[in-house]
């Protein structure tokens, strides 16, 4: 294994020029900057010494100026009256549930005087009680969103609620005496008391008809499972219980259904030890690269169409039947076979919106015996309940005039509808039409009314995430603006005084109250499941009843529909950081680069690697230039970069969900190309496309390549092990496998220089590569901890993304077929820093509990830190991101104005309550980079000292530690002896990346262990 | 470079200003003692009087004002006013309700049913006072306003400021003395030598012309270096105490005085300023702190009401009705400690865990009528006391893992641990 060759792109694969060179590069572009003040007073682009004069007479007179300027008066105003819970500079939490698009979180929200700055995870929880998704972090930068509703209002102009709801209720009850009937088109209701709310608001409106539909539908799926079983539910599935998993296109680790709960229960088998040295097996089947196909043990890449003949395959195999047009690979039946080797331990998942592959894939898994142990309607899930019919009628109706009038809440029918283009003149069209969105987006932009509802920050609610666990949603924060919650709105037209909050409470304690027998009275009952944010009710198992569904009927509609996609097949799929498309209006989300191909900001076409060398589409890397084409699928047609993935069959297309959306906060947020008018067959395939060339190339920000470890040691050859990866067979014989190179390493570690000395705490960090799936939890939970500031798509452009931690890819292998790992990347706290010994103001150096210290006002702004460091972590402040230089928010510089941070609103008074008061936020010029979250480590020392005791394993917890949901990230002080990291910290598997150099780095990683065979490889 | 701090005038003015202000209120004082001098009731009595009045009744009463129970000056006179009954004088019924109020309330008194309506809350029950002990406090709540001789004292205390913001002005006085003596001998020798130049003229010796001395290349070349070094010490020294605020001493909205609640009344620091031992901020106390006293102190020693009143105004309390009336707004004080943006300090860390009293930074608050930065609050002054403090080493449990240092104390290699020993010097102990 050791001799396995790592590459991070293409562009590393065949060693091009310009990545070669930028392995040695600390910056990606040359200095000066174009366009810098430098510049401007320069006038051929070069300083001279005049320049250099009048510059120095500027600064010293700006200085003295400055100096004499008065000292502003500071104001310190306490509370009128200090709530008791407050103490000023603590921060309290309180759990909460974040509930959209279908993903669940059971959270804890962080506030600070009374205003949400983090997302936490609820460790409380039995769902998704390990850690967050993306998304979830990102959600509090929402509630400060520059686009929302301040106001209730009728076309563009805000009126008041009283005024508004005179009209609506007016045009209600003349659309109800004319016997017309008004749709309530929402996504799917996870909440039983905002249920009862629409039946209540139903029973006094008897022609409101309730649609509910998914704008990533999983409707085939919750139909199989009616006639399978007659519930119309997602099953429970319990990945921790299966040895065997086969996923057929369904990217459980990534974007399908509540992916932070499979996430944590997939890692469940899949840490291994010395002692414990059983792991799950898992086949990925996929046409397009996800992290679940790369964190498969075997990954099969086909076509997209050939992901539903291997599904017909497996069925063959695992029932005995012969259906027709199962896919011949070898791959395939060892997946099948395993499947049927571990009878009753063994999962399929199949992420196909097609009712007769999931009816396959339920018999599949019946055949197996797997229902009762690793699936079920024990508790079955509700976290998807929409119909794919839902739309198409809300369309029929508004079209034949059967629906008068439609109110939409939480759905965006017109962005994410395949038709939503005429949807929104039908809307416009309509008697009535009222969007209750919380903020800007392209249904709310064309109903005459918006009746803003709160950001779930703002708002009580219930959610129940499978049947009997009920999570609450409470306020953390008062209404920022004049909104109202959706459910207070509906209970005023259904003629009721009731406030919501007290609705609900009435309603948990007629319906749920009951079926507990924990507490005696309701408000212990009540006061514990507010403040514990889950409860688990006793709650008899869904019952089923065995359906018959016609297989020999599924499998021949799905053989016949593998034939009609023809060669050119495209994908469309969810990005896992961006989702369905509500939150990419989010800024923080789209600077994420996406984990497998590493693209930010943008859509694109992913392609395979041999396409673009076919067709001359090669991207020009040094411009960070890409071909643009226009694909043509159906009657639509979609402009759009090329970039190819390795691991994307040939002749395959893919195209991401959730972007290309309008009606967003700023220009710069309309990124990417809408690819949901494709989905108008309600399947993720499109078959026969076709393309030609744009003529024309996009830039795109692709990080995949802009913070490049150089692999060349002594000599030029590359012999670096930044990866280490072994097979479980191997780890079982020998611990050391694929890290034996480790004890040659540490034995040739000699120093002539004093070394630190740890009185105290040593803080170290250990990630698991075998348990990270690159989701990018981490990345998000970071940028929100440490105020790191949203750069643009431009700078990204730039390489100057300001990511203190970002997630390396590494290939490996076949462009047809790699393997890929992921692996973290932050700042290694060197106990033997090359950065400290470079840094002429001793601006960074060595703290006595092995951080490496940055002291931002400090630095001057050398940059010799980030030049030496080789693990390219450090960040330069290009600009001043989030406005904190008072010369910036008099006067600006012209400079800045074009500055992307700026134009995001992240200098906006509400955007900046988001930032975390306990870091400081960092001005143009300075290095920063990860500190190991010191404000929690000091925070939780405090706690210990205050308490008398000392400090505990496990309470000092880094911000990405806690977001993750696979527990990969294991944090803590070295010198205790009994801390998990101390132990992981001398594993056989632990190995630091670039220790070779001698840098005695305080994190370490854990060799990727696969467990493939010699089968399953041929 | 001292004079660039806009504050600096501001803060002299002042201080004489409320020196100004305490000698007229004293003056006040000493006027209205002598008139009322005149009722001549034993001074003795009246202490006692004062005293058993401060141990019961204070908490609810005040002789003038309305409080929780209403103002007592003249108590005695209305009850007697409102006549006998059953056989009782309405003094020994007001002996009777003080003791206990329910027993001439079910005896029927009128005057006692009337004043058990005045609030909703209860009198506080005091059987074990004695008949003179009352008649004490009674005496001592009709001649409350009666000042001892003593009174004079407090307005010495409101100059005595003035005398040390003072001391700059002789300094001045004595640099410019020295100058004139400095110019004066100047002018002498240089007119002794040209005497003696013209002495020596008349006596027809050679006069040797010298040279004058501020020709002097040597004395010019000394000029010049001296001047250097001074310009650029100063510019050091001022770019060194650039947004240093040392001595600031900002007008508060309200003249509160904190010599008066700490140093007078002994008020504990944290029970107002409650959190800073449980986090980063001390805070400010929110007005409802303030209302927890000062419902019942509605008159201060200096002021009177007026900046009481501020108070109530910000808390929507009306004290004639005693009760909250409007909702409550923030009172906007003037922040004195300002840290630069990119130091974390924690109130909490030094109070609670390093046990350090609150004077060692904020300087003697107990004597300040009116709050000032009294410690330099620079990166120096920090490190020093961090270099200089010793740690809760043997007394936290949380420096149990500090083996080794725990080791060379007990074995005498180090006399103490600092802060600095623990790397409390370190950057990110303060910057992050």
């Amino acid at each position: 294994m050791a001799d396995k060759i790592y590459w991070k792109g293409l562009e590393e694969k065949n060693q091009l020029i310009s990545f070669t060179e930028s392995e040695s590069k600390e910056f990606a572009e040359n200095l000066p900057v174009v366009g810098s003040a430098v510049d401007a007073i320069s006038t051929k682009g070069n300083t001279n010494r005049r320049d250099f004069l009048k510059m120095l007479g500027f600064s010293v007179t700006a200085a003295t100026i400055a100096a004499s300027c008065e000292i502003p008066v500071r104001k310190s105003i306490p509370y009128a009256w200090k709530p008791e819970e407050i103490v000023p500079g603590v921060a309290n939490y309180y759990a909460s549930a974040y509930f959209s698009a279908g993903e669940f979180n059971s959270i804890l929200v962080k506030t600070r005087e009374g205003r949400p700055i983090k997302v936490e995870a609820n460790k409380q929880s039995t769902v998704t009680g390990h850690g967050t998704s993306a998304r979830a972090q990102a959600s509090v930068l929402s509630l400060y969103d520059g686009s929302r509703y301040t106001n209730p209002r009728k076309g563009k102009e805000n009126i008041t609620w009283d005024t508004a709801d005179k009209e609506v209720k007016a045009k209600l009850e003349s659309i109800k005496a004319a016997g017309g009937k008004v749709a309530l088109f929402t996504s799917t209701v996870a909440s039983p008391s905002t249920k009862a709310v629409i039946k209540d608001f139903i029973a006094t409106n008897p022609n409101v008809e309730h649609l509910v539909y998914d704008a990533v539908s999983y409707s085939g799926l919750l139909d199989a499972n009616q006639q399978s079983f007659g519930v119309r539910a997602v099953p429970n599935y319990q990945f921790a219980k299966a040895k065997v998993i086969v996923g057929v296109g369904a990217d459980y680790l990534g974007s399908w259904l509540n992916h932070t709960e499979y996430e944590a229960d997939w890692a469940v088998n899949r840490r291994v030890s010395k002692a414990n040295t059983a792991m799950s097996k898992t086949f990925q089947i996929e046409c397009l690269p996800t992290t679940t196909g790369f964190k498969a043990d075997v990954r099969v890449p086909v076509k997209p169409a050939d992901e539903i003949a291997a599904l017909i395959a497996i069925y063959n195999i695992v029932t005995g039947s012969s259906a027709a047009g199962a896919l011949q690979n070898a791959k395939v039946e060892a997946a099948a076979k395993a499947l049927v080797a571990a009878k009753g331990e063994s999962l399929l998942v199949c992420g196909s919106n097609s009712v007769h592959a999931q009816l396959l894939t339920n018999a599949v898994n019946s055949a197996l015996g797997n229902y009762g142990t690793t699936l079920g309607f024990d508790r079955p899930v509700y976290l998807k309940q929409g119909s794919d019919t839902a739309a198409t009628a809300l369309f029929e109706g508004l079209k034949n005039g059967t629906y008068k009038g439609v109110l939409f809440y939480e759905a965006n029918p017109v962005y994410n509808y395949a038709k939503g283009k005429e949807l929104s003149e039908l809307i416009s069209k309509a008697e009535l039409s009222v969007s209750f969105a919380n903020r800007l987006d392209e249904t709310s932009s064309v109903t005459a009314y918006v009746l803003p509802d709160n950001h779930y920050l703002e708002s009580w609610n219930d959610i129940e995430v499978k049947a009997g666990i009920l999570n609450t949603v409470q306020p953390t924060i008062s209404k920022l603006f004049d909104t109202r919650q959706f459910q207070d709105t509906l209970l005023t037209y259904s003629g009721q005084t009731v406030k919501y909050y007290e609705y609900m409470q009435k309603n948990w304690e007629t319906n749920f109250y009951p079926k507990q027998t924990k507490y005696t009275g309701f408000w212990a009952f009540w006061d514990t499941t507010i403040h514990d944010g889950e409860v688990v009710l006793n709650v008899a198992p869904t019952a089923t009843t065995a359906g018959n569904p016609n297989l020999a009927e599924a499998a021949s509609v799905l053989a016949d529909s593998v034939k009609g996609y023809g060669e050119n097949q495209l994908k469309i799929y969810e990005s896992s950081v961006i989702g369905d498309g509500t939150h990419s209006d989010n800024p923080w989300l789209l600077e994420i680069p996406e984990p497998v191909t590493k693209v930010t900001w943008e859509n694109f076409v992913m392609v395979s690697p041999k396409f673009v060398e076919k067709n001359g589409l090669q991207p020009d890397l040094e411009m960070k230039d890409y071909h643009v084409i226009k694909l043509k699928a159906g009657d639509v047609e979609l402009e759009l970069p090329v970039v190819a993935v390795p691991g994307t069959p040939e002749n395959t297309f893919g195209v991401a969900l959730g972007f290309g959306r309008t009606a967003v906060n700023h220009d710069l947020l309309k990124v990417g190309k809408n690819a949901y008018p494709l989905l108008t067959s309600g399947l993720d395939i499109v078959g026969n496309v076709t393309w030609t060339k744009a003529g024309k190339t996009e830039k795109l920000g692709i990080t995949q390549t802009h913070h490049n470890l150089t692999l060349k040691g002594l000599g030029g050859t590359r012999t670096r092990h930044i990866i280490k990866e072994t097979t479980l067979e191997e780890y079982k014989q020998n611990p050391y496998a694929g890290n034996e190179d480790r004890a040659d390493i540490l034995e040739h570690l000699v120093t002539l220089y004093p070394t630190h000395n740890f009185p105290g705490h040593h803080w170290s960090m250990v990630i698991d590569l075998n348990t990270c799936t690159g989701c990018n939890a981490c990345v998000v939970a970071c940028n929100a901890e440490n105020n790191i500031p949203v750069v643009g798509k431009d700078q990204v452009v730039r390489a100057r993304e300001m990511h203190w931690l970002r997630i390396d890819r590494y290939f490996a292998g076949s462009e047809e077929d790699p393997t890929a790992v992921f692996q973290p990347m932050l700042c290694q706290h060197c106990d033997n820093a090359p950065c400290e010994n470079v840094c002429p103001v001793a601006a960074t150096n060595h703290s006595s509990e092995g951080l490496n210290q940055m002291a931002y006002n400090r630095c001057i702004g050398t940059r010799y830190c980030a030049n030496n460091c080789p693990y390219k972590v450090r960040r330069f402040n290009w600009y001043d991101y989030a406005g904190n230089d008072s010369f910036d928010k008099k006067w600006g510089t012209g400079n800045d104005a074009g500055l992307a941070a700026y134009q995001l609103g992240m200098r906006e008074p509400l955007t900046r309550m988001v930032l975390n008061p306990d870091v400081t936020v960092r001005s143009r010029g300075v290095i920063e980079k990860c500190s190991f979250c010191v404000q929690r480590l000091q925070d939780a020392k405090l706690t210990a000292k205050k308490d008398n005791r000392p400090l505990l394993d496990g309470e000092a917890q880094t911000a990405c530690q806690t977001a993750c949901p696979t527990n990969a990230i294991t944090f803590g002080d070295r010198n205790n002896k009994e801390a998990a990291v101390a132990k992981l910290f001398n594993e056989e598997r632990a190995f630091g990346v670039l220790e070779e150099l001698h840098t005695l780095p305080n994190v370490m990683y854990l060799t990727q262990v696969r467990n493939t065979d010699k089968e399953a490889k041929a | 470079m001292t004079n660039l701090y806009w504050w600096s005038n501001d803060r002299i003015n002042k201080k004489q200003g409320i020196s100004l202000y305490s000698l007229a209120f004293t003056a006040l004082l000493l006027l209205f003692s002598t008139l009322s001098f005149s009722q001549a009731p034993d001074p003795a009595d009246i202490a006692a009087g004062k005293a058993l009045f401060k141990a019961n009744c204070a908490a609810c009463h005040n002789p003038t004002q309305n409080g929780t129970g209403p103002a007592l000056k003249g108590v005695l006179a209305r009850w007697e006013a409102a006549g006998d009954y059953k056989g009782k004088t309405g003094k020994q019924m007001l002996h009777e309700w003080i003791r206990n109020w329910n027993t001439p309330v079910k005896e029927g008194y009128p005057h006692a049913i009337e004043m058990s309506n005045w609030s909703p809350s209860q009198m506080t029950l005091f059987p074990a006072l004695k008949d003179d002990e009352i008649d004490k406090i009674l005496l001592y709540v009709d001649n409350s306003d009666v000042k001892p001789a003593g009174a004079a004292t407090a307005g010495a205390q409101g100059a005595a400021p003035a005398a040390e913001t003072g001391a700059k002005a002789p300094a001045m006085a004595i640099y410019l003395f020295l100058g004139i003596l400095v110019a004066l001998v100047v002018i002498l020798v240089s007119v002794t030598s040209k005497l003696n130049n013209v002495l020596a003229a008349k006596n027809g010796e050679e006069v040797k012309l010298s040279t004058p001395f501020w020709k002097s290349r040597k004395l010019l070349a000394t000029l010049i270096i001296l001047a250097t070094i001074f310009v650029f010490y100063n510019l050091v020294d001022g770019a060194i105490h650039l947004g240093r605020q040392q001595g600031y001493q900002p007008a508060q909205p309200i003249k509160f005085s904190h010599q008066l609640h700490a140093g007078k009344h002994k008020i504990e620091c944290q029970y107002c300023h409650s959190t800073a031992a449980q986090g980063k901020h001390s805070n400010i106390p929110s007005v409802n702190t303030c209302m927890n006293c000062h419902k019942n102190v509605q008159k201060g020693p200096e002021f009177g009401t007026t900046e009481i009143a501020k108070i109530y105004a910000a808390a929507g309390w009306d004290p004639d009705q005693g009760k909250y009336v409007n909702e409550p707004k923030p009172i906007e004080w003037v922040r004195i400690h300002n840290l630069p943006e990119h130091v974390y300090f924690n109130h909490a860390q030094h109070v609670n865990a390093g046990k350090i009293a609150c004077q060692n930074c904020h300087g003697p608050v107990e004597e300040m009528k009116e709050v000032y930065q009294f410690a330099p609050l620079s990166m120096g002054w920090c490190i020093n006391c961090h270099r200089n403090t010793e740690v809760q080493f043997a007394n936290n449990n949380y420096y149990s893992i500090y083996e080794k240092i725990h080791e060379e104390l007990k074995s005498k290699k180090l006399d103490k641990v600092t802060v600095e020993t623990i790397g409390g010097t370190e950057c990110q102990k303060c910057h992050y």
